[in-house]
């Protein structure tokens, strides 16, 4: 049982990796596509 | 709060957070572009604007610095593909970055954009889940690259060739979306 939260623990860590990177490299473009389809930029 | 106050804490906030790149490769570098978006919201809150007027050149030279840090750290990872391509987006970006300081042809930003960065990021991010990562080629190193140079040439469009307030857009359309 000892090994189980670890493993689970480093799953989410992993998730959270590339969900940030993701993330911090996809939402400003998108964000910038936003502006120009509202005729904001 | 007076204007040297303020730069105070933008100085010290650009100055130190890049820092913890050394320490932490990934979390450092997403602290570094949280810190890179917080001076105009640092001016917005504290209601002083000290970095008017030359707050591009000021951005430029904290940029050049954070971006310098990560360059160093991704030398030393042992990976010498990842290190060809991210020496040479960075030279590529400072390059960008010299002749639009002395030209102010906004379309050179644009045609070098900070792709170094989202590189970077990913191969941050790689070598978080799986310490020791290297790229496997030049094959996906040209992948990655496509991956995530679109989203950036974007950004910079947006936000250097059009000159658009990215901040004053977010602030007014989600975050405060009822005014």
């Amino acid at each position: 049982m000892t090994g189980e939260a670890p493993k689970w623990r480093e799953r989410l860590r992993r998730a959270l990796v590339v969900a940030a990177v993701a993330a911090v490299v996809y939402v400003p473009g998108a964000v910038t596509l936003w502006m120009l389809l509202a005729g904001r930029a | 709060m007076n204007d040297a106050a303020v730069l105070a804490i933008i100085v010290a906030v650009r100055g130190l957070v890049p820092l913890l790149i050394f320490r932490w490769n990934l979390a450092g570098a997403l602290l570094a572009i949280a810190a890179d978006g917080s001076d105009a919201i640092i001016q917005d809150v504290l209601g002083a604007e000290p970095l008017r007027g030359w707050y591009h050149e000021f951005d430029k030279i904290f940029d050049t610095y954070y971006l310098g840090i990560e360059l160093w750290v991704a030398l030393r990872w042992g990976d010498p593909i990842a290190r060809w391509m991210l020496a040479g987006l960075f030279a590529l970006r400072l390059l960008g970055v010299a002749v639009f300081e002395i030209t102010e042809a906004r379309e050179v930003i644009l045609f070098t954009p900070n792709v170094f960065e989202n590189y970077y990021l990913v191969l941050a991010g790689l070598r978080s889940i799986r310490p020791g990562y290297r790229l496997h080629g030049w094959g996906e190193a040209v992948l990655w690259l496509a991956a995530v140079t679109p989203p950036k040439v974007l950004q910079e469009y947006v936000m250097h060739y059009r000159a658009a307030q990215t901040w004053h857009f977010v602030r007014d359309e989600i975050f405060t979306p009822w005014n």
